[in-house]
């Protein structure tokens, strides 16, 4: 697993990717599918609504 | 046709759209209905019907990838890539969003269908919804227009018009059914410590149930695999003469058998109260925590919500309570919890007792509206004026949606039924000067309304041209540009509706 630190570069890291991709190329594709792991990330750093996250099922 | 219904929260989120679906496959009955969930909730399909395919999203093993150490991100990319593209393939007809989170909008806004509903991205940069029913999902108390309907209520707005109901739960596959006992069965912890029951509480419990209770023989606790060492702490030590205690870990299919044979469910908020609403057998459910019960309570006629007076209750859903012991959790009396199974699993009306009245609970039975809604009402009063006021915002919520929206239909039928009552001198003195004054405003706003767009929105007026002329000055919804079919038929129900109602012209005259 991913320390804290380096959960929180990859973010950084996926957030300036983006915003690259919507300077040259616009709102593309690819930065959605960014945006969606950016969000998974902000869950794993639990600074997101707790209610993104799922539980453990049976 | 393909419709994909979406939903990445949990258990719970996805069992409360089970009525939604099911008036999605009503509605659309040639349809192919397909549902998108959380990987980690796939027990589900043992359970569901109605549903052609499930398709999952791997969070879990997305996350993993992320999360791997030396490991690119690149890697959860591909992968994500990978399984949008399959879901392309579909070719969906209609996509529903029933989740409110960013995640699941970004997810829509890749999956190719011909319309979309619910929260998606449009080209990235606007956050749309299409749908008035579900962009409540996601405001604040103080922003909705009601801030009280159930999200089971609001998925069935969103998916269909009409009046609205429970759907239908069964398990398909499991043919385990249980013998039918005197046993109270009970869920006590969740996904969420906040909610759980405490080690005293169901201490306490099951001494008055041992001692004073006479409708139970057994009592059983069911949980998850990774949940049963919680709860045998949380027995440990008791010993009764005259129940027996019992642990029972099990499936969801196997949870709904256990209830189904058991004479009364006690839950916490969790997924299995949600099955349990699937089922006859009553619910008492205690709302602790962050448990929004106004949204998400048990979605069963009758059944009890019992949650604490505290000032911090509900708390955030997603902050940990500072606190060493929680208040609204101490505050739960077992004697009151004890006297409200007692009356519930008799059968009898609940009545507020001397220790309901002095543990510091509040104790409210569900309850549906004439239209269907949803409702809590507080035990012992037949219509509590904070219940009246909110029927009036949910008929005000329904106007509000159909001068947004194309499709007339549910909006109309409440409004009717608040006016049926009206007219019929159901309602208290107080009530009356509410609704008077409710109507008076609606008709000044919709005027305003009118004048600023040029066209008729929804008035009141005495409307000879109105297919419902014949009952005097009645509600007149019209709208220029919409003089379809559809409409007619509205109107047309509405007439036979209000045609019902006696001395109409005199109630009405006194409004304006």
């Amino acid at each position: 697993m991913k320390s804290k630190q380096e959960l929180e570069q990859s973010l950084k890291k996926l957030d300036e990717s983006a915003r690259k991709i919507i300077q040259t190329r616009g709102y593309t594709r690819e930065v959605e599918k960014i945006k969606i792991l950016e969000e998974m990330i902000k869950e794993q750093l639990r600074n997101e609504d707790s209610r993104s996250t799922a539980s453990s099922s049976r | 046709m393909k419709i994909l219904a979406v939903q990445l929260l949990r258990l719970g989120d996805v069992l409360m759209c089970v009525p939604a679906l099911k008036r999605l496959k009503e509605q659309y009955p040639e349809a192919e209905i397909h549902l998108l969930m959380n990987d980690s909730c796939r027990k589900l399909e043992e359970l569901l019907e109605g549903v052609d395919e499930y398709l999952y999203f791997e969070r879990s093993s997305l996350q993993s990838a992320i999360g791997a150490a030396g490991q690119s991100v690149l890697l959860a990319h591909d992968m994500l890539a990978a399984r949008v593209r399959d879901w392309g393939r579909e070719d969906y007809d209609l996509l529903i969003n029933f989740t409110q989170n960013r995640l699941s909008a970004h997810l829509c806004s890749l999956i190719e269908a011909k319309r979309k509903v619910g929260m998606h991205y449009s080209q990235g940069l606007a956050l749309r919804f299409n749908n008035f029913w579900l962009s409540q999902l996601n405001r604040d108390e103080s922003e909705l227009a009601d801030g009280r309907l159930h999200y089971t209520d609001l998925f069935q707005l969103a998916t269909s018009t009409g009046r609205l109901g429970t759907g239908q739960l069964r398990a398909r596959n499991v043919g385990t059914s249980k013998e039918a006992c005197s046993r109270l069965v009970i869920q006590a912890l969740s996904s969420d410590t906040k909610k759980d029951m405490s080690a005293s509480f169901v201490q306490n419990l099951l001494l008055k149930l041992n001692r004073d209770g006479a409708n139970f023989t057994e009592v059983m606790f069911i949980g998850a695999p990774d949940e049963e060492e919680r709860l045998r702490k949380l027995i440990e030590g008791f010993d009764g003469q005259n129940i027996t205690v019992r642990i029972e870990i099990c499936s969801l299919a196997e949870a709904k058998a256990w209830i189904e044979s058991s004479a009364l469910m006690l839950s916490v908020d969790t997924s299995t109260k949600h099955i349990a609403a699937f089922t006859e057998t009553p619910v008492v459910e205690l709302a602790l925590g962050g448990s929004d019960r106004y949204r998400t309570g048990v979605y069963q006629e009758g059944a009890v919500i019992i949650s604490s007076q505290v000032d911090c209750f509900p708390c955030s859903h997603s902050q940990d309570c500072p606190l060493e012991q929680r208040l609204c959790e101490t505050e739960l009396d077992a004697q009151a919890v004890f006297e409200v199974i007692e009356q519930r699993v008799q059968g009898h009306e609940l009545k507020q007792s001397e220790a309901i009245d002095s543990s510091g609970i509040r104790v409210e039975v569900v309850g549906y509206d004439g239209f269907g809604f949803w409702y809590l009402n507080p035990v012992n009063k037949a219509r509590s004026e904070e219940l009246f006021r909110l029927q009036i915002a949910r008929a005000n919520c329904h106007i509000e949606a159909q001068a947004g929206n194309s499709r007339f239909g549910p909006q109309i039928g409440h409004l009717s039924f608040l006016m049926k009552e009206f007219c019929e001198g159901q309602l208290e003195d107080s009530q009356k000067r509410q609704f008077r004054d409710y109507l008076g405003s609606m008709i000044q706003q919709q005027r305003r309304r009118q004048e600023e767009l040029g066209r008729d929105l929804l008035a009141i007026d005495n409307h000879s041209q109105s297919p419902l002329a014949n009952v005097g000055p009645v509600v007149h919804i019209t709208s220029q540009r919409r003089q379809s079919f559809a409409v007619r038929g509205q109107l047309e129900k509405l007439n036979m509706e209000l045609k019902l109602v006696e001395n109409l012209d005199q109630h009405l005259m006194e409004i304006s």
